[in-house]
């Protein structure tokens, strides 16, 4: 295992959890997702991969979207989140907070 | 209205981009397909336009770096077509139905494909076999002439004549010793030629 290879599994890993947050806060459009998620993209994860996440979560109908028209270029698709993308994601912010403290313990005490 | 929004030359990349990943993402339905590739054009108008706005930037160069952030083609449309569930929705009737035919066509596809694979590999190792043995067995092997004109190209294995069949009765073999050169050539670009196939039919149906 080399660090680029687990840190980029890690990202990838979070990369719908972090989709679905940021549509929490705004429903937003793809560059803007894209932007939010920068630090995440580049040489490792492709922005192709967030399209095909998109595609996913909306296949499995945690996020819905509408195509709207913008004054300076081609209609937007704008997606927001469903009531069961809600409920996934606060699923998946409880896992996160009790998945943080464990992994915490075990790094500041080891076996104690 | 997509000429006004660009300069003709980063028009032409984009173009090139999205043509290539849509031959690419040919095996989903045509509608998620046109959708996408909408999507992608939409979001990197927006971004040329905010970068070119912020930054000064040209349009190429802004094309180019989302173009690379993206990814190839392939890369896109394999992440896309992995992560692709039954996208079809109605009743279990309809979904099955819609099922059974893809499954169907890309069997079809592949059987097509695979069977045309091992002929090719059948011909391109009988050829170098062809090559191999033709200084032990020189009159029965190699390309063969008739009174009709074709008379074979193979091996006559105790009567039997494996490989491209020509017209009765066959006459003399003319090609000689020359036989291992072409063989060996003709041998190794089948086999080639069958990996070819192997692999893009693979690359086709990775979902």
């Amino acid at each position: 295992m080399n660090i680029s290879k687990w840190n980029t599994q890690l990202r990838k890993g979070i990369l719908e959890f972090c989709i679905l947050s940021i549509l929490e806060k705004e429903n937003s459009y793809g560059y803007q997702i894209i932007q939010a998620l920068s630090d995440f993209t580049g040489i490792d994860i492709k922005r192709g991969t967030i399209y095909a996440l998109f595609k996913r979560l909306h296949e499995e109908e945690y996020i819905d979207y509408t195509w709207e028209e913008s004054r300076s270029g081609p209609p937007r698709k704008i997606y927001s989140l469903t009531y069961e993308g809600k409920k996934i994601l606060q699923g998946m912010k409880s896992h996160w907070t009790g998945f943080l403290g464990s992994v915490d313990k075990i790094l500041k005490g080891g076996l104690r | 209205m997509k000429e006004r929004l660009i300069s003709k030359d980063a028009h032409k990349i984009l173009e090139d981009y999205l043509s290539r990943l849509k031959t690419k993402l040919k095996t989903l339905p045509k509608s998620d397909r046109q959708e996408i590739l909408k999507e992608i054009q939409s979001d990197i108008f927006t971004e040329i336009e905010i970068e070119k706005r912020e930054r000064g930037r040209s349009e190429t160069e802004i094309l180019f770096f989302i173009l690379e952030n993206l990814g190839k083609p392939e890369e896109v449309s394999a992440e896309i077509l992995s992560k692709r569930l039954i996208s079809f929705r109605g009743n279990f009737i309809r979904r099955y139905t819609i099922l059974t035919i893809r499954n169907f066509y890309i069997a079809f596809i592949g059987f097509i494909s695979s069977s045309l694979a091992f002929i090719i590999y059948f011909f391109g190792f009988l050829f170098l076999a062809m090559a191999c043995f033709e200084p032990f067995f020189p009159k029965n092997i190699g390309l063969f002439n008739s009174e009709k004109g074709f008379g074979g190209f193979g091996i006559i294995l105790k009567g039997t004549f494996i490989g491209i069949d020509g017209y009765n009765p066959r006459g003399e073999e003319i090609l000689g010793f020359w036989i291992i050169p072409i063989g060996i050539f003709l041998g190794f670009m089948l086999i080639f030629l069958a990996n070819v196939i192997q692999i893009k039919s693979k690359k086709y149906f990775n979902h």
